[in-house]
């Protein structure tokens, strides 16, 4: 308990502390690139963007264009010469109040990052970045969430190898794989083809995924590892409140070891946003490519079945795929699961809205943390009631983010509704979670599965 | 001092022109250079390659996606937004109506020994009954769009960008009281100039002021044209010289050639 006090004193959701908001700003502002600014100047408000976001159903004020106006403000403010010389007659404002943070944390809790903006947008403004870069003036001025901070925080501290609860979820899991396989599993084997890299999230949340993907491996015969402890929670978690120097810490430490393991291969199961983190961002953030691939498990199942390496037995089950956002429109692993689903089902059908378009659960970039169920499972496994070391001006935050979260789920539904599929095969942690919460709160009552758990239910003996 | 008539035609078309030109020339090397400003070199990610078939595919969704969105989930929008104030409104009133094509290939140089009257067979006429009168007596078309300069004419387009003014104005009013704050005073003050350079074309066009009214009417048209021309780099109108370019270029280049989002 104490420790987690620690953690979050840097939280703070009642005062307003100019010096941390003009450290916020540059901070935030410290994240414009050349694309950043593209993203910063050139929308022309025609918001055409606003029926792409999950959020906008939820209420208007959350189309991507008007959340990301907070960042616009700002940067007018700071960066141009109309802004700094007419001010708020051109929406050049600077946040001046308590009540200012109060409204712009309630626009970026209200966001997914799921890209559906960024390619609905006739001038290709990815809305969901910014709204990242407004979180990140957010953090500085210790307006975010406590339950992600202190993720963040027990993630690159390492004190999540400490806490018991969390551990032993990641022990039960690696026993479970070890039965499956019928032998010990291969850990921190320096030099082997492949890594397989599971989070402890994916452990918590998606322990079958786990299992099937240590499954799939051995069925292929190929040469693996996998670390002996987790790489980190959910790492890196300093995205989702826009934390970059986090990021970079998180990244240089699982680089550091994976160069030490010196894989070909690394091999995510997580679908969210730790693949494009991986694969896209990281020789960015690092500024160095690495020795290494980083692929999802889908893509090496999908190379394995076209080279005849695997092999599954069809059926006619009623499945369709949800493209998790981050794998599939922002990390571009499209055509691989289709085409896997398809070979195992032909009972499969894609969703009305499919692809790059597919529709965000909206539980991404932690919006399916903001529960008061979410805080309590997590308080258990940490050993601490989380929900207890939070203040009252977050709780109403938390309550309203909640309310947002389950009415945004409302869309995705529907459209799993009009596919008529029986069985949602995914692969992302968040997008289970969501999926699930919607079905018992919407229908239709389908069961969701990770596509490594499903797979490795559907292998020929 | 300039007076009304044909001494503001004369100032508009000659004098304001080079100011209005240095203006635009001195905003584009202003944007372009602060752009490149914020440049970084970065190490990239190795992009996935899914072939040149898939980047071309990429390419033409890239551009078209966003348009069939449009009109999918907000058809209105679409309709006014794009289809009558850009696609078969500003376009073609703009770059292809006969009396612009004269007046762009007398300013505009020759690239290449090509001019702009290169367009002049995609020109459409001023008039509606000029165009009605051609088709119905059969006359040579020399457009080649053909009857269809019934619709694409300098009257039916620019009704067309005064009905999706007034719908994006209002629309915006109410968006306004609603709260939402994205919509700001520019967006008001861009919609009334494009709305005064085509009311005062169209009064020059049609001799609703006779005498030297017309000529006011054509140097208040010219005049609020090259306004444009100097706001174009500082206002939204920069979409249409680089934004909406670079935007979806850098969008393809980012999701469907490095990442291979298909």
């Amino acid at each position: 308990m104490e420790a987690f006090r620690k953690i979050i004193e840097v939280v703070e959701w009642e005062a307003f502390h100019k010096d941390r908001v003009e450290s916020g700003i540059r901070r935030m502002l410290g994240r414009v690139d050349v694309v950043a600014l593209h993203f910063l100047e050139n929308c022309v408000s025609c918001a055409l963007c606003k029926t792409a976001c999950p959020y906008y159903y939820v209420d208007e004020k959350y189309s991507p264009v008007n959340k990301a106006e907070e960042a616009r403000k700002i940067y007018r403010k700071e960066l141009t010469f109309a802004g700094k010389l007419l001010g708020p007659l051109v929406h050049a404002r600077k946040p001046g109040s308590a009540e200012d943070l109060r409204r712009i944390a309630e626009f970026a809790y209200a966001c997914t990052n799921c890209g559906a903006c960024y390619v609905t947008c006739p001038f290709g403004i990815d809305s969901g970045a910014l709204i990242n870069h407004i979180r990140t003036l957010l953090t500085a001025t210790g307006r975010v969430p406590t339950i992600l901070q202190a993720f963040e925080v027990a993630e690159i501290s390492g004190m999540y190898l400490e806490i018991p609860g969390l551990m032993q979820a990641w022990d039960e899991v690696m026993k479970k794989a070890a039965e499956a396989i019928g032998r010990e599993l291969p850990f921190d084997r320096e030099g082997a083809e492949i890594m397989l890299f599971p989070t402890l999230i994916d452990t918590l949340f998606t322990p079958g995924a786990v299992v099937g993907a240590i499954n799939l491996l051995t069925r292929m015969g190929v040469d693996w590892t996998l670390p002996s402890k987790p790489l980190g929670i959910r790492p890196p978690i300093a995205t989702v409140i826009g934390d970059a120097e986090g990021v970079k810490t998180q990244l240089t430490k699982i680089h550091e070891y994976l160069e030490k393991m010196k894989p070909k291969k690394v091999v995510l199961v997580d679908g969210g946003f730790v693949y494009p983190a991986m694969r896209w961002k990281l020789p960015t953030v690092l500024g160095t490519r690495p020795s290494y691939t980083v692929l999802h498990i889908v893509e090496v199942v999908h190379e394995a079945l076209k080279k005849g390496g695997l092999k599954v037995k069809t059926t006619d089950d009623k499945v369709t795929w949800h493209s998790p956002c981050q794998l599939g429109r922002r990390g571009g692993v499209i055509l691989e699961p289709e085409e896997i689903m398809r070979t195992v089902s032909k009972g499969y059908r894609q969703l009305p809205h499919h692809g790059i378009r597919t529709l965000c659960c909206g539980g991404g970039a932690g919006m399916g943390c903001m529960t008061r169920d979410m805080h309590e499972m997590m308080g258990k496994l940490l050993g601490t009631s989380l929900y207890d070391l939070i203040g009252n001006r977050e709780k109403s935050f938390l309550d309203a983010a909640e309310k947002r979260y389950k009415l945004s789920i409302k869309r995705k539904m529907d459209d799993i509704e009009r596919s008529e599929a029986e069985i949602v095969v995914t692969a992302c942690p968040v997008c289970i979670h969501t999926i699930e919460l919607g079905a018992q709160l919407y229908g239709p009552k389908v069961k969701v599965l990770h596509i490594a758990e499903y797979l490795s239910e559907h292998l020929e003996e | 001092m300039v007076g009304l008539g044909p001494d503001l035609y004369v100032f508009a078309k000659e004098t304001m022109f080079q100011v209005a030109l240095v203006v635009f020339v001195f905003g584009v090397v202003y944007r372009v250079f602060r752009f490149l400003l914020f440049w970084r070199r970065v190490v990239k990610a190795q992009a996935r390659n899914r072939g040149a078939g898939q980047r071309i595919l990429g390419l033409f969704k890239t551009f078209i996606d966003p348009i069939l969105e449009a009109f999918r989930h907000q058809p209105l929008e679409g309709l006014v937004s794009l289809l009558a104030l850009h696609i078969i409104g500003l376009i073609p009133l703009i770059f292809l109506m006969d009396q612009h094509i004269e007046s762009f290939n007398e300013i505009l140089p020759k690239i290449g020994g090509l001019s702009y009257s290169i367009l002049a067979p995609l020109s459409v006429p001023l008039g509606l009954t000029e165009a009605v009168t051609s088709v119905q007596q059969g006359l040579t078309i020399t457009s080649a769009w053909g009857p269809l300069i019934i619709v694409l004419n300098g009257d039916v387009l620019a009704t067309l960008v005064l009905i999706a003014i007034g719908y994006k104005v209002g629309l915006r009013l109410v968006e306004r009281a609603h709260g939402l704050q994205h919509i700001r005073l520019g967006d008001f003050l861009a919609l009334i100039l494009l709305a005064g350079i085509i009311l005062f074309g169209f009064t020059a066009a049609h001799h609703l002021w006779s005498g030297s009214g017309y000529w006011t009417a054509l140097g208040l048209h010219i005049l609020l044209a090259e306004i444009l021309l100097m706001a174009l780099p500082f206002t939204k109108f920069w979409h249409f010289v680089f934004g909406y370019w670079y935007g979806k270029l850098h969008e393809w280049y980012d999701l469907r050639v490095t990442r291979g989002a298909t």
